[in-house]
């Protein structure tokens, strides 16, 4: 599904130069569920930003479906990751304008769906993230977690085959944060999608088949959590 | 009407594309237009930035609109059914000719169904005296026609209303027009005197003929409404029989003009001018006739129209400052707009919105911002308008004022409408271009951008661009003589240059080079353009060029002026905190500051210049006195139709006036065709020729305004003339201003050439050796009275210079002037207090376009008013975090008060800075004399600069001051919840 090979990320703020990523190596395979855990600081957000192609490479390769991002050109990665990814971020990012059932729908419409399809589809994946009768309030109208219960329903809602989860729970309370993480476990396996989740709670990341330890740029150590 | 079809077609497109995008992209347009529901308190001050250009344009293009309804209608009122004029054109008006050329031109012209009406008749000009009241008029035209064929030309209303031809007028009757009865005090039944003078010229001494002296009673029969043919000219007519004008005049079948109406009414028959020309030349032609056919109604309409352009474009032209202001804020606006959605721009971006729906997304919101604004900005011009036309009136109404008639076409409106939208709509989707590139990962965690430190491919290609452009239009501007080009092409090739070298070293340098030699260039000493073409829109480049140099020099080298500001005004322990945290803010947003900054600067610097010019103005008043009087008290002007021959001799003889002159000048005046060498001949105007006498030569004191560089003084300059007649000296209205706009029929330098037609058709060149600073009084080419004698037929002097003897009173030997040349026609004017008048005049304009520029203050006051409400908004995790460590309430508000006063007294600043320094550039421009250094910073109006910027600045900080409240009323607990 996503193959990474020396995977570099070079900051320079004036004459400041971090490395944020140091040649990471990294297959993820299709309906896997993979934790990318570590301190704060070691690369985690950077890894994901770069392998979902939100952010640029300063060196390496990373293929997505066979495809290289780094040949594909602004608007081609664009309708990428309209048509096939989906992102959950820490603070929600709802577009305050917009209601719920509006927010989930826009993937969709921006990729050429229609409306009246958008809006069932929308509805229905409101309907499974558990937020039946809160469709039409707007993002100030929810609580924390209902919000991120939307930012997972726009993240689902155009049958994405690969989720990117940038410590979706960071700003949940415990008992939230495992629900939360629970619906996406549920998701993974009745779907089959893949799912990365960055995080940097260990009950959390824990819950995935894989966890990535990174530590100051680089892949320190992998395992499979006992669950499994 | 045609005039606003394309930019309603324009601004139609526009909002058909916008629409469809918006149908196609329901989902952006949603969100766009919710996007305005959510800042709701934010859309008036958006609304109120934007709506100032539309209203600048619209109230210039309805001041334009009552100009040209005024003069319109003047020309309507004038020549009433007269569309066209034949006559014979001689130096000294219009020429007689036999009778039977109107017959002739009748009987061709009784096929042409475009022709309603053709009159002969006479038409002269002369004093005349009521003899009942003995009031005298020196201006009084007398027109002799036929009622018979003249009944074409409509009817004369008599003040009880009653229509009649004129028919019962016999020979010793006139029938007079209101204007001349009031002037005159006459009633029906009183007996006025014409004076006329006629000459019997000598077969073997033509130049010499003899002048015989004349005069003729006549009764008034009627006194007629000064309406229709009666309103001849808007002058004082008395109309007599054809055959008792000729008699008057001893011109026995003869007439001096024949009038021609065209199908329709007073309005309508101009559209058949051409062809009616065109078939009137050909008889003219065919027939060998020695007339010529004078479009006057077209010809008066089309300066109407020109005259009434120049106004509305000088009106524009002023108003770009704040058009220019708008254009900044709408940027500063949309990047304030973006910086407030930063993440949700981020995230949208994430999931699949492509950069044109971002732009998309802005052009909604930006669009419906463009129609309120543009649509209630056209009515807010109307109202400006209004106001402007109501000053006019008291500036040019004396004490009184005078109700100028307000007049507005609803085109005029639409136009501003189109064109305040476009100029909105265009500048949205570049600053929607612009916002809309994002790093998607700083958008999404709200990142800072970081500061570019080194050119990218964008700055190399743009400083190419500008490198190359700096060039060419420099090299325009030495080729073409070109002022504008010369002064903008090196500003052009600094900021360039700037770009580039960024590539290999930091910005900080080039740009603060680029920007003091900018300014530097801008405000040269030498005088690089002195001999270039130039007008009002250097005032704007330079403006434009100044403030863009300071507002580089100032943004990259932000840090220095923080340092030196905190050194200065942080001497107290406590205030350091604060200061430093008001300063700090608008130097790490420079591109927002920077931008507020140019809008402020720019407004005050136009206040700046116009109030240092109206100061120079008041002060100028002996300067101008010295070069509009060249040493003369009053000037006088008598009838052509009355010559004087001999005045000294008569002055010698009264008693009243024997001793009262130092000097007196007699000069000659003749109208011919005049055009500058190298142009079409097509392009000549009829323009003044001025013969000088002796006297005049050797005792005026004329300043020039520039004199040819082989000449050491004047008095090289007036003997030359004197020697030469194919070297003259003209008036100062021939001069081309590098700031300012010209009003003059011709544009000339010394050394050019000027060619002129004499009577016989035959025409000259002549040399300008000179061009006086004299604009005020007269124009006119000036030769010498030989030339005008020999070339001209011209052989008595019209004009007269007086100086008056220290111990007389001016005004009375003026009112004994026109006492003892009644009989001549005399008019005097007394040179000194019609120049205090006119500089009053010219004082109370620049007044007038001081207030109508300081409308873009409104802009500058709303874009510090949308940065605050921003800023608070932005800050308020901050001002959690600052409350928290013990910032006080009081001392969050001095923190926004702070910031809000940098922004705003730097701004002043700049402006007034730059607005003097240029000043003095005009000034010395303006007044070739110049003035010292000294004397000009005496003449800086501090007093009014003050008042003004007091008042930008306090109204700025009133527009803010809620806000900063606000802000510091914030619990420190919710700030710090706020997730914006």
């Amino acid at each position: 599904m996503v193959e990474a090979k020396n995977v570099h990320k070079v900051y320079e703020i004036g004459s400041l130069r971090v490395d944020a990523l140091q040649g990471i190596d990294l297959t993820i395979k299709k309906g896997e569920m993979i934790s990318v855990m570590g301190p704060s600081g070691c690369g985690k957000t950077t890894l994901l930003n770069c392998l979902s192609g939100l952010d640029d490479l300063t060196k390496g390769i990373v293929k997505i479906e066979g495809v290289s991002l780094a040949e594909m050109s602004d608007n081609k990665k664009t309708e990428y990751r309209a048509r096939r990814m989906g992102f959950i971020f820490q603070a929600y990012n709802l577009l305050p304008v917009l209601t719920a059932v509006e927010n989930t729908e826009l993937p969709l419409l921006l990729s050429g769906c229609n409306q009246k399809k958008a809006r069932i589809k929308a509805l229905k994946v409101l309907k499974l993230v558990g937020l039946e009768g809160r469709e039409h309030h707007k993002p100030a109208e929810l609580s924390g977690g209902e919000q991120q219960r939307v930012a997972i329903a726009r993240s689902l809602v155009n049958d994405p085959a690969i989720v990117w989860a940038d410590e979706l729970t960071g700003n949940l309370d415990a008992e939230t944060s495992q629900q939360i993480m629970a619906l996406l476990c549920k998701l993974n396996k009745e779907n089959k999608q893949t799912f990365v989740v960055v995080t940097h709670d260990v009950s959390i990341g824990e819950m995935a088949d894989r966890v990535l330890k990174l530590r100051d740029g680089v892949i320190e150590k992998e395992y499979k959590p006992f669950h499994q | 009407m045609t005039d606003i079809i394309l930019p309603i077609v324009l601004v139609g497109i526009i909002i058909l594309v916008v629409i469809i995008f918006g149908v196609t992209n329901r989902i952006i347009f949603k969100m766009a237009t919710r996007n305005i529901k959510r800042r709701r308190a934010n859309v008036a001050i958006v609304v109120a930035g934007l709506l100032v250009g539309t209203a600048i344009i619209s109230s210039s293009l309805v001041v334009g609109d009552t100009m040209r309804y005024i003069f319109e209608k003047d020309v309507y009122d004038r020549l009433d059914l007269i569309d066209e004029v034949v006559a014979s054109h001689s130096p000294q008006g219009y020429a007689y000719f036999n009778y039977s050329h109107y017959t002739i031109l009748n009987n061709g012209l009784s096929a042409q169904d475009k022709i309603d009406g053709i009159s002969p008749i006479i038409m002269e000009t002369v004093p005349v005296l009521n003899q009942n009241t003995s009031m005298p008029e020196s201006r009084v035209n007398i027109i002799g026609f036929d009622p018979d064929i003249d009944r074409d030309f409509g009817l004369f209303i008599d003040v009880n209303g009653t229509s009649f031809d004129g028919s019962n007028l016999y020979s010793n009757y006139t029938i007079m027009n209101q204007r001349c009865a009031e002037e005159l005090e006459a009633e029906v039944g009183n007996e006025v005197v014409i004076y006329y003078t006629t000459y019997i010229f000598n077969p073997q001494d033509p130049m010499k003929p003899t002048m015989i002296h004349m005069n003729t009673t006549l009764k008034i029969l009627h006194i007629v409404k000064n309406e229709g043919k009666a309103n001849y000219q808007s002058g004082m007519n008395l109309f007599v029989a054809l055959d008792a004008a000729q008699t008057m005049f001893n011109k026995n079948d003869q007439i001096n003009m024949i009038k021609i109406s065209n199908e329709g009414g007073v309005e309508e028959g101009v559209i058949y001018t051409d062809t009616v020309k065109k078939d009137v030349e050909d008889i003219i032609q065919q027939q060998e006739l020695n007339l010529e056919v004078y479009t006057v109604k077209q010809d008066g309409l089309e300066d109407a129209e020109k005259f009434s352009e120049m106004i509305s474009e000088i009106f524009s032209i002023m108003g770009i400052f704040s058009i220019i202001a708008g254009v900044l804020l709408i940027v500063n606006i949309f990047v304030m707009l973006a910086e407030e959605r930063k993440s949700e721009m981020g995230i949208a971006r994430a999931i699949g919105m492509k950069r044109r729906h971002l732009v998309q997304m802005f052009l909604f919101e930006g669009l419906i911002y463009a129609v309120i604004a543009a649509f209630i900005g056209a009515f807010v011009g109307l109202g400006i308008a209004y106001l402007l036309i109501l000053a006019f009136g008291t500036i040019f109404g004396g004490g009184g004022g005078i109700e100028i008639p307000f007049h507005f076409e609803l085109s005029s409106i639409i136009m501003a409408f189109c064109i305040g939208l476009t100029i909105t709509f265009i500048t949205v989707f570049l600053a929607s271009w612009i916002v809309s590139k994002l790093n998607i990962v700083r958008a999404i965690r709200n990142i800072p951008e970081p500061s570019i430190t080194k050119a990218t491919s964008r700055h190399i290609i743009l400083g190419v661009f500008l490198t190359i452009i700096g060039v060419i239009m420099t090299h325009i501007g030495v080729s073409d003589l070109s002022a504008i080009n010369f002064m903008t092409g090196p500003c052009l090739l600094l900021l360039g240059a700037a770009m580039l070298v960024m590539r290999i070293i930091s910005p900080r340098l080039p740009f603060s080079i680029a920007g003091i030699g900018i300014i530097i260039w801008i405000l040269q000493p030498f005088e690089l353009v002195s001999d270039m073409t130039g007008g009002m829109e250097m005032f704007i480049m330079s403006g434009v060029m100044l403030v863009t140099g300071a507002i580089i020099v100032v943004m990259f080298n932000s840090d220095l002026v923080l340092r030196i500001l905190t050194k200065i005004f942080g001497r107290r322990k406590s205030t350091v905190p604060i200061l430093k945290t008001a300063l700090s803010y608008p130097m790490k947003k420079k591109f927002r500051t920077g931008m507020t900054l140019a809008m402020f600067s720019l407004i005050i610097f136009t206040v700046a210049v116009i109030s240092m010019i109206t100061s120079m103005q008041t002060d100028y008043i002996e300067g101008a006195f010295e070069e509009q009087s060249g040493g003369y008290d009053i000037i006088a002007f008598t009838n052509q139709n009355t010559p004087l021959i001999d005045i000294r001799t008569i002055i010698n003889n009264s008693a009243n006036l024997t001793h009262a002159f130092t000097e007196t000048s007699a000069l000659s005046v003749a109208y011919t065709d005049v055009y500058v060498y190298g142009q079409d001949q097509n392009e000549s105007v009829m323009y003044p020729i001025i013969g000088v006498d002796d006297e005049f030569i050797d005792q005026n004191d004329y300043t020039f305004y520039s004199i040819a560089s082989e000449y050491d003084d004047h008095q090289e300059i007036w003997k030359a003339v004197k020697d030469n007649s194919s070297l003259v000296v003209i008036d100062g209205n021939a001069v081309t201003q590098q700031y300012g706009p010209h009003f003059g029929s011709v544009k000339l330098s010394v050394g050019d050439k000027i060619v002129v037609r004499n009577r016989t058709g035959q025409y000259s060149n002549k040399t300008v050796i000179g061009i006086l600073d004299q604009s005020f009084f007269f124009m006119g080419i000036i030769t010498t009275q030989e030339f005008l004698s020999e070339e001209l037929g011209i052989q008595f002097p019209s004009m007269y210079l007086f100086d008056i003897a220290e111990e007389r009173d001016v005004k009375s030997v003026s009112h004994e002037l026109k006492k003892e040349f009644i009989t001549y026609g005399m008019e005097t004017t007394e040179i000194r207090d019609t120049i205090k008048e006119i500089m009053k005049q010219m004082t109370s304009i620049m007044t007038l376009m001081e207030a109508y520029l300081g409308l873009g203050l409104f802009v500058g006051i709303a874009g510090l008013g949308i940065i605050t409400l921003r800023s608070v908004k932005e800050r308020r995790q901050e001002i959690g975090v600052m409350r928290a460590i013990g910032f006080k309430k009081g001392m969050v508000a001095k923190s926004f008060l702070i910031e809000i006063s940098f922004i705003a007294l730097l701004g002043i600043a700049i402006g007034v800075i730059l607005g003097i320094s240029l000043s003095y550039h005009i000034t010395n421009e303006f007044y070739p004399s110049g003035v010292s250094l000294s004397k000009f910073i005496s003449l800086i109006p501090w007093a009014h600069i003050l008042i003004i910027t007091t008042f930008a600045y306090i109204t700025t900080l009133l527009c803010t001051v809620s806000s900063a409240l606000r802000a510091s009323k914030i619990p420190p607990a919710e700030a710090l919840r706020y997730v914006g």
